[in-house]
């Protein structure tokens, strides 16, 4: 173990772009996380049962077809009883109407409040569309704000299945203001080998796209190739942001993605073993009082209209 | 959760006319669903349910006339649509629930709240006998899968 600064050095010296991974922008890139002192509310307690006096039921059978609980299993089939019901009154009361606004007097959170003003930029609406080959190089096309015209193409070394557990991430200007980017992906996987295979088997070459020459993320970190496109617009600024994002996040998007499969596997697994089945439904009706305040203030306003 | 559940609701008004106000759906206590509506004059109106907006069931309602009417409802099942439908034939003596519009041989709220047939169709399966016909003789129909647990009080 002693020699290991010496090896990593040696390793360095060998392979200087371990020793300088690309930097690709100077603004902070990052996932947003909750503030540590952010409230939970606790969970809403579950509401005892309602003891119902059944005056007439009528119980049908039906045969059902429901979603599956995830893609790619078989759909939930069964025969399921359907029940509805008139009962008597409960004479549950009213809920609650809703909380007045809140009234902002503390002079510490007006504070906070001012300077999130202040820094928050708003948040904006990123559109990428991402092609992974084989797992390790991804075609991107980057629509700014949705717009085709300013389409920019490139070529990267990273996995963009890394990028599919989060929706958001937050850029941050050296003074201090901020903007969050909602990232909308479509997202596609090519298995080269794969279609190799099955276009073999069918008589037809395939023929795989050119991907230029890029660097192994492993060794010299995420890097991109511009295939068509400005390189001073608003899309190449996000393809800097999304690999400087990777650059500082990656290793942690990567297992955050493997335990996502893993996940995803043990549930198909237990589903498989596990199969859902419909469940009997019963639907209970009674006649009320009268509208509750909410009801009344909503069908007021419905006839307003 | 639950109002995740109740924003799953959605209200169709079958038959609607532009006048017409739709159903309100808002939470109620203890994970229930108020239904709420504002009756036209002259009309009748029954309320139908369908967890999948295939197969629509009769909820054990029949609704006359003018005012606010207003219901409770809960299901076991995470996800419920309702309807209204109305017919705007005047009900001898103003009684709905006695009234067969159809014209099948059943009052309507024995076909809402007992046989779960329509109150408008005088034929609900789309056979060749009257509602009536079937559930008066059970050599002709399918009753089978109708269970009928307590009489109307």
């Amino acid at each position: 173990m002693r020699n290991l600064p010496a090896f990593t050095a040696l390793l360095c010296l060998a392979s200087p772009v371990l020793a300088q991974e690309r930097v690709f922008t100077t603004d902070k890139v990052e996932i947003p996380r909750l503030p540590v002192d952010a409230v939970r509310a606790e969970p809403k307690p579950k509401p005892p049962p309602i003891d119902f006096k059944v005056i007439s039921s009528q119980t049908r059978r039906f045969d059902v077809v429901e979603a599956p609980p995830m893609s790619g299993l078989p759909p939930v089939t069964g025969n399921i009883a359907i029940t509805v019901r008139k009962v008597e009154d409960p004479g549950l009361p009213d809920p609650p109407p809703p909380a007045p606004p809140v009234v902002i007097d503390d002079p510490d959170a007006l504070a906070r409040f001012e300077e999130f003003k202040n820094s928050y930029q708003g948040p904006k609406m990123l559109a990428v569309s991402a092609t992974v080959y084989d797992h390790s190089r991804t075609f991107l096309r980057i629509y700014p704000n949705g717009k085709t015209e300013k389409t920019l193409t490139a070529w990267t070394n990273i996995d963009f299945n890394h990028f599919c557990g989060f929706t958001t991430y937050r850029v941050t200007k050296p003074d201090e203001t901020y903007t969050d980017y909602s990232m909308m992906m479509g997202i596609g996987n090519m298995d080269t080998a794969r279609i190799q295979r099955f276009m073999a088997k069918n008589g037809q070459h395939y023929e795989a796209p050119e991907i230029p020459e890029l660097p192994d993320i492993r060794i010299a970190g995420p890097d991109f190739v511009v295939v068509e496109g400005s390189s001073k617009g608003k899309a190449m600024e996000t393809l800097r942001q999304l690999h400087e994002l990777y650059r500082k996040e990656g290793a942690s998007l990567e297992q955050a993605f493997y335990d996502r499969e893993k996940a995803q596997a043990e549930r198909r697994e237990y589903f498989l073993a596990n199969p859902p089945k419909p469940k009997d439904v019963t639907i209970s009706f009674w006649k009320r009082r009268g509208p509750s305040q909410i009801a009344l203030k909503e069908l007021e306003r419905r006839q307003e209209r | 959760m639950r109002v995740i559940q109740v924003s799953l609701l959605l209200v169709v008004l079958a038959g609607s006319t532009g006048a017409e106000q739709p159903i309100v759906l808002t939470p109620g206590t203890n994970d229930t669903v108020n239904a709420d509506w504002v009756g036209a004059e002259g009309r009748t109106y029954f309320v139908q349910c369908s967890m999948d907006l295939s197969v629509w069931l009769h909820a054990p309602i029949v609704e006359y006339s003018m005012g606010n009417k207003s219901y409770g409802m809960k299901s076991t099942s995470p996800r419920l649509f309702l309807r209204l439908s109305y017919t705007d034939t005047p009900p001898i003596a103003g009684n709905a629930e006695a009234m067969d519009f159809d014209g099948d041989g059943i009052p309507s709220l024995f076909e809402v709240a007992i046989f779960g047939t329509d109150p408008l169709r005088f034929d609900s399966d789309g056979g060749t006998s009257s509602d009536g016909e079937k559930y008066s003789n059970p050599t002709t129909t399918s009753v089978a899968s109708l269970e009928v647990f307590t009489p109307l009080q």
